[in-house]
């Protein structure tokens, strides 16, 4: 909220809609520069002339720091760490001490403002945190920008310097080079084969009131899978859509994390829940028989998409710029994807490939934040005061308020 | 003139005496005021204290007309409901586990002591996989022999259902609490009663129970601030859905309305629920002090020696094994069961016949590094053992300022002790967490943010009000004389405390260690916020497995955190007091003094 004041774009906070509309037209066209295929050649063709150079001088002042501290998902198996952390000094040939630690993103994204604030050093050189999060952090001046990024992206990830990946899909809007998106996830509905149908799924959101669901489904009691809906709608009116989240609300059967609502369909106590995509994979991996399955919503999915971002300030800058970047690579996804299985939507790995597959098959809606300038402007308004009680309602709406 | 002096100069000593005491309060004191100060200022910040701004906000938010009609009456349902439950099981428990003759005293108490150990989300799962109405094993059970669809029997969407599960988790605490005092009780009171032609029914209501009565109130005050702070539990059965909102789930949300994921944060809202929690909580304490202030009425440890009389039940020994048995299996066996089952299962699912053809040990391989390997576990026996024995030494000093001296803020001091229970920990955490900022900030030298030292912190203010109530009941039993006999010999004090009266409440300090240390074992909420890059416990790994949706590894992770736990409870208390009185009851109970005169 601190760092989402500091980037609102109207002085009052409140959105216009005729500008939105307006606006809306030019989603069709990018904020960013284009890549086409042959700009990312160019690219492709210079990094290596460019980027080597650059790459060493980068390693050479990593070793000189000695030392990385940085952050790894909450979810991701403490297992991973030490292959991590392997892999990560051998492809960049650096011997300096790395520390990755698990958190809870959500938790220490505060702390990093506060610390940003307060003028402190920050705790870890490197943090990863959502969307969301990181716009938040991006805001109150909590992260700094690589500098040369392209250059170095294309040298470290092989993706992108042989131009199969586009250096705006892991850098996007204003987050473009500094922070680097490494992994994603959509939200849909997962439900229990043995009872309910895929047929007899509700459609869209809206749906979800109906009383033929009464008590039959779980959501989780964050916003997520709401609050990006009036950037989905054709004509947003939002009073409407908190209306629409109350019924929601009152009609669902519990609010509860995302991992024990589906715990508890597969228990058969409900019949789906809201939850995002890797809950499937998990428990498909643990358990192929397991009696679920998942569907798109019709209207719109929201995806959340995980970003590195090297600290402000950072005690190892040069290494964290290092490990940011190089988080992005196949190497690394090549480590923790088996075990987290979350997808990487840029990525080229079987899951990866399913994930795109299966929106694309069933024509799925999925909208992320960081999309368009229509999808950032609802974003900074949520950081408004008006957009933070609005929020607030919307909370208040899915637990039945 | 000459029978002045001594008595000016004796008065002037035992001022001198109490410093030392007094100083290790008022620094202990120092922290929680601070921090009490912090979390205040919060409630008036919009959102992080290093913004500008001021709001009344927080307050505001809080007059609702549901907190009213909804919030605060379920709450009193679950905070009345949970100690009734506590009570009824912990009591007699506590007086048939120290106080008679019946079989597996050590075995029975060791596993009371397990049940803060087993997580409360698995509890809360076990219920509803027990109990749910199209669910519930027992439920569908019941009504196929009844003929009917479905039992309305439920622990869900019930305030309830939340104090059946809560009073169940809460008996330890009570039990604890009541069973050191008890089992020093000077048997020639009994027996008096006895002599007088009591029956023995009449003796525990009107001998017996009075003498503990100090212990007894501070575990239901202690009850029932826990019970209305505890989130997950109710989370789990209906509170956050809306259902039944209760203090704890209002707490939650108001500190983060839109979710973890999303860009609104208030931690103050925490601060402004966490003093409207310290109001009801502040009312009970005052009448407990006034209970202590006639702390001589509970004084059974006297300079005679005795040792405690124990009654045999005769045949009636079955039905005390029956009633111990009847909650261990509700409140340790099911659960247990539940989260064996719950580890066994690649994903959780009822027990079946296709169920059972799926049982494997998948979850416990690699389990150790699963968890963090050596480093987390090095992590948590720091964690546990500083906090149990700063909690026990720094509690004692609280309490023998409150208890032993006349010191004119001594009701101060254990107030203010108190307050931090009401205070939600979340908020407590924040706090510490800034102040950790600034250190690292300003005084960068100081070794705080990131570290085990602040979660110790953390973990200290937090038990203290626990560790208080216990030494507060331990030390009013203890008579005065054998501490005046002791200054008029030319003791001092620091050594009357150590040879006389600690040893005298050994048994209490013992319960207060092991107590601690199982609660900080399992604490999750504040070791996840203050946590950095070398101080992860064990609790947190299992919650980060369980959130990210591993369950059975979660699982996995909290049986062999079980096992260890009853292993090493079990070790310690037989080192304690050797191996036949290995028991957190009354093998400890037998004061060093404890011979026939």
């Amino acid at each position: 909220m601190a760092g989402l004041r500091k980037i609102r774009v109207s002085g009052n906070g409140a959105v216009r809609w005729p500008v939105v509309a307006v606006t809306g037209l030019f989603l069709l066209l990018p904020a960013e520069p284009v890549w086409s295929p042959g700009a990312q050649s160019a690219l492709a063709a210079d990094a290596p002339a460019k980027g080597k150079p650059l790459l060493d001088e980068v390693v050479r002042k990593a070793r000189q720091e000695g030392e990385l501290v940085a952050t790894i998902s909450s979810s991701w198996r403490k297992t991973l760490i030490q292959p991590l952390t392997d892999a990560f000094r051998k492809r960049l040939g650096l011997d300096v001490k790395v520390t990755l630690a698990n958190v809870e993103s959500s938790q220490h994204f505060v702390m990093a403002i506060a610390e940003t604030q307060a003028g402190a050093p920050p705790t870890y050189d490197v943090v990863q945190g959502t969307d969301s999060e990181t716009m938040q952090l991006h805001g109150a001046g909590g992260t700094q920008r690589v500098e040369n990024w392209e250059a170095l992206l294309a040298e470290i990830n092989p993706l992108v310097r042989s131009g199969k990946v586009r250096l705006d899909q892991i850098g996007q809007g204003p987050l473009r080079g500094q922070s680097f998106m490494f992994m994603a996830n959509v939200k849909q509905l997962i439900y229990n084969t043995k009872l309910i149908s895929e047929k007899d799924l509700p459609r869209t959101h809206a749906q979800l009131g109906d009383p033929k669901y009464k008590g039959k489904f779980s959501q989780p009691p964050w916003t997520t899978h709401w609050d990006i809906g009036l950037a989905a709608l054709e004509k947003p009116d939002r009073n409407e859509w908190l209306d629409v989240v109350r019924k929601a609300g009152k009609n669902g059967g519990a609010v509860l994390y995302e991992s024990a609502g589906v715990q508890r369909v597969i228990l058969g106590e409900f019949a789906f829940a809201l939850a995002q995509d890797r809950y499937m994979r998990q428990i498909f991996a643990k358990d192929p028989k397991a009696p679920i399955g998942s569907r798109f919503f019709d209207d719109y999915n929201g995806l959340t998409g995980f970003y590195h971002s090297v600290r402000t300030r950072p005690r190892h800058p040069a290494a964290a710029t290092l490990f940011a970047l190089w988080m992005t690579t196949p190497e690394a996804q090549a480590i923790w994807q088996p075990s987290d299985l979350q997808a990487v939507p840029y990525g080229d790995s079987k899951i990866d490939r399913e994930f795109r597959l299966n929106i694309e098959k069933s024509k799925a809606r999925v909208i992320g934040w960081l999309d368009n300038d229509k999808t950032l402007e609802l974003l900074k308004w949520y950081g408004t005061e008006e957009g933070r009680k609005y929020v607030e309602a919307m909370a208040r709406a899915i637990r039945g308020e | 003139m000459p029978s002045v002096i001594p008595f000016v100069r004796r008065r002037a000593r035992i001022a001198t005496a109490d410093a030392l005491p007094l100083a290790f309060s008022w620094l202990v004191l120092a922290v929680v005021i601070f921090l009490l100060a912090f979390v205040l200022y919060m409630t008036f910040v919009p959102s992080l204290p290093t913004e500008p701004g001021f709001t009344l906000r927080h307050w505001s938010n809080v007059a609702s007309s549901r907190l009213l009609t909804k919030v605060v009456p379920n709450t009193v349902i679950v905070g009345f409901g949970t100690i009734c439950i506590a009570a009824f099981f912990a009591l007699p428990l506590a007086w048939l586990l120290n106080r008679t003759t019946l079989p597996l005293r050590t075995t029975f108490t060791t596993m009371i002591g397990i049940v803060p150990v087993i997580p409360g989300f698995i509890l809360a799962m076990g219920w509803i996989m027990l109990l749910d109405e199209r669910i519930g094993l027992i439920n569908n059970v019941a009504a196929n022999l009844l003929g009917l669809s479905s039992l309305p029997l439920g622990v869900k969407d019930t305030p309830w259902g939340m104090a059946w599960v809560l009073g169940l988790v809460l008996t330890p605490p009570i039990f604890f609490l009541v069973a050191g005092p008890l089992c020093r009780i000077d048997p020639s009171l009994e027996e008096v009663a006895g002599v007088i032609g009591m029956k023995q029914l009449t003796t525990l209501r009107r001998v017996t129970l009075p003498l503990v009565w100090p212990g007894i109130l501070g575990g239901l005050i202690y009850t029932f601030m826990t019970a209305v702070s505890i989130f997950e539990i109710p989370a789990l059965l209906g509170a956050a859905s809306g259902k039944v909102p209760v203090l704890a789930s209002e707490i939650f949300y108001s500190v983060r309305p839109g979710g973890p994921l999303t860009a609104t944060f208030a931690y103050g809202a925490a601060g402004v629920y966490g003093t409207l929690l310290a109001v009801p909580s502040l009312v009970g304490l005052y009448f407990y002090l006034r209970v202590l202030e006639r702390t001589e009425r509970y004084q059974v440890i006297t300079g005679k020696g005795y040792r405690p009389r124990e009654t045999d039940l005769g045949p009636l020994n079955w039905i005390g094994i029956g009633f111990v048995i009847s909650y261990l299996v509700l409140a340790v066996a099911l659960p247990l069961l539940v989260l064996l089952w719950a580890s066994l299962m690649p994903v959780l699912q009822l027990p079946s016949r296709e169920a059972l053809s799926k049982l494997s040990f998948i979850n416990y391989d690699s389990l150790l590094e699963g968890l963090g390997g050596i480093a987390v576990i090095w992590n948590t026996v720091v964690l546990v053992l500083c906090v149990s024995l700063l909690v026990s030494f720094f509690s004692f000093m609280v309490s023998w300022v409150v208890v032993r001296t006349r010191i004119r803020s001594r009701k101060l001091i254990d107030m203010l002790v108190m307050v931090p229970h009401a205070i939600p920990s979340l908020a407590f955490a924040f706090a510490l967490a800034m102040l950790g900022i600034l250190a690292s900030r300003w005084l960068a030298w100081l070794p705080l943010s990131g570290t085990i030292g602040i979660i110790v912190i953390a973990h200290i203010i937090n038990r203290m009000p626990y560790g208080t109530r216990v030494m507060n009941s331990a030390l009013g039993q203890v008579h005065h004389e054998l501490e005046e006999i002791a200054q008029v010999c030319g003791t001092k004090t620091p050594t009357v405390m150590r040879r006389i009266i600690l040893p005298l409440v050994k048994p209490s300090v013992v319960y207060l260690a092991v107590w601690t240390a199982m609660l900080s074992f399992q604490e999750v909420t504040m070791a996840l916020f203050l946590s950095g890059p070398q101080n992860h416990v064990l609790a947190v790994s299992i919650w980060e497995l369980w959130e990210s949706g591993s369950l059975g590894t979660a699982a996995a992770g909290a049986v062999a955190m079980v096992a260890t736990m009853s292993a090493l409870m079990f070790a310690i208390l037989s080192v304690a007091r050797g191996p036949t009185a290995g028991l957190v009851g009354r093998g400890v109970a037998e004061p060093p003094v404890a011979e026939e005169p």
